[in-house]
């Protein structure tokens, strides 16, 4: 499984076990940037389900799209805390 | 002078966390993993031998930078923090930008509800915002968080207020008196751990961090502690430019605050 298929896997079911999942495959991966998009302003969580990361690699080459967001029993929350060891390449 | 200024900074803020230390029974320190938190919590080892005798507190609402988390990860561990991480919701409190404050204020009340905290250290500075500027160092908050700017004492000659309204506690703010220079100087000087995101990448850096949502990097080619300092002495932007709560309506950081905003 690489980058592109756990990103297909998050953004079907971003549960707990799918971020672990993600998270061993990116620590392996090849991946060095990523960017943060918010398209909506987040009046609420669900909010968080519109934004995605992007994910790059040392040529800033767009390796993965995924959610920021990930589902727990009571709802959904951030998930940027997945995305440890990557550089942020965000602009104004 | 510049020397004995960073001395007379550092001397004041100990005194200040030793202070509140000795006076509530139940004192805990807001951690952000920004550069005057972190320097406030150097600044707590210092005064306590080399370890913070009090809980720190992430108020986390999941969208902060990832360089941000492991920051905070590594630097627990290694200085040994207390740390409590306490998950902020994002709901529509107050409505855009703001709501990411309100709601960081809510997971605030809550963990100070369960922990029964009577203090709070937290690392505001006076040039950081006009509201701000407002501040005391021992500043006493309600039952429900509220702060009354237009009461406040008076703090001569050191006087603080320890005296806690009923259910209510105190804000103890050490860095005060520091300027934004200061702080990059004192980091400089003692080596102060730093989150990476305050050094340039691709000609952005961010020069005040929040979360993913609410803060944008500036133009900026300081990749170094010497270069970020020689910046400053020049720039002309206000450091919280890159905080979209700091553009919304010039009142809504002072509403903020009253209703209990760090």
């Amino acid at each position: 499984m690489n980058l592109k298929d756990i990103a297909d896997l998050l953004w079907k079911d971003p549960n707990d076990e799918n971020w672990s999942k993600f998270r061993e495959i990116l620590l392996k991966s090849n991946a060095k940037y990523y960017r943060v998009v918010y398209i909506k302003e987040l009046k609420n969580k669900d909010n968080l389900k519109d934004s995605y990361a992007e994910l790059y690699d040392s040529k800033q080459k767009l390796l993965a799209k995924i959610p920021i967001y990930k589902k727990t029993k009571s709802g959904i929350e951030g998930a940027t805390y997945y995305l440890r060891g990557l550089y942020n390449i965000n602009k104004v | 002078m510049i020397e004995q200024n960073l001395n007379e900074l550092e001397k004041r803020s100990i005194y200040i966390i030793r202070e509140a230390y000795s006076r509530f029974k139940n004192i805990a320190a807001l951690w952000s993993m920004g550069k005057d938190s972190t320097t406030m919590l150097y600044l707590a080892r210092k005064a306590f031998m080399g370890k913070v005798p009090f809980p720190v507190i992430h108020i986390d609402n999941g969208i902060d930078f990832p360089e941000t988390y492991q920051f905070r990860d590594e630097l627990a561990k290694k200085w040994k923090l207390n740390l409590i991480v306490a998950k902020s919701k994002i709901k529509p409190e107050i409505s855009g930008f703001s709501c990411c404050g309100a709601n960081k204020t809510i997971a605030l009340k809550k963990v100070m509800k369960e922990k029964g905290f009577d203090a709070l250290i937290v690392s505001i500075r006076r040039d950081e915002h006009g509201i701000r500027a407002k501040e005391r160092y021992f500043s006493p908050r309600s039952k429900d968080f509220k702060w009354n700017y237009k009461d406040q004492p008076a703090e001569l000659w050191d006087d603080y207020t320890s005296k806690l309204d009923n259910g209510g506690h105190i804000r103890v703010h050490p860095m005060l008196d520091w300027n934004e220079i200061d702080i990059w100087r004192y980091i400089k000087k003692n080596k102060v751990p730093v989150n990476p995101l305050y050094f340039s990448r691709n000609g952005y850096r961010y020069r005040s961090l929040g979360c993913t949502h609410c803060t944008v990097p500036i133009k900026s080619n300081a990749k170094t502690l010497d270069q970020i300092i020689k910046e400053l002495k020049v720039t002309n932007v206000e450091e919280r430019s890159g905080r979209q709560q700091d553009k919304e309506k010039e009142y809504i950081m002072q509403k903020l605050r009253a209703f209990g905003y760090m």
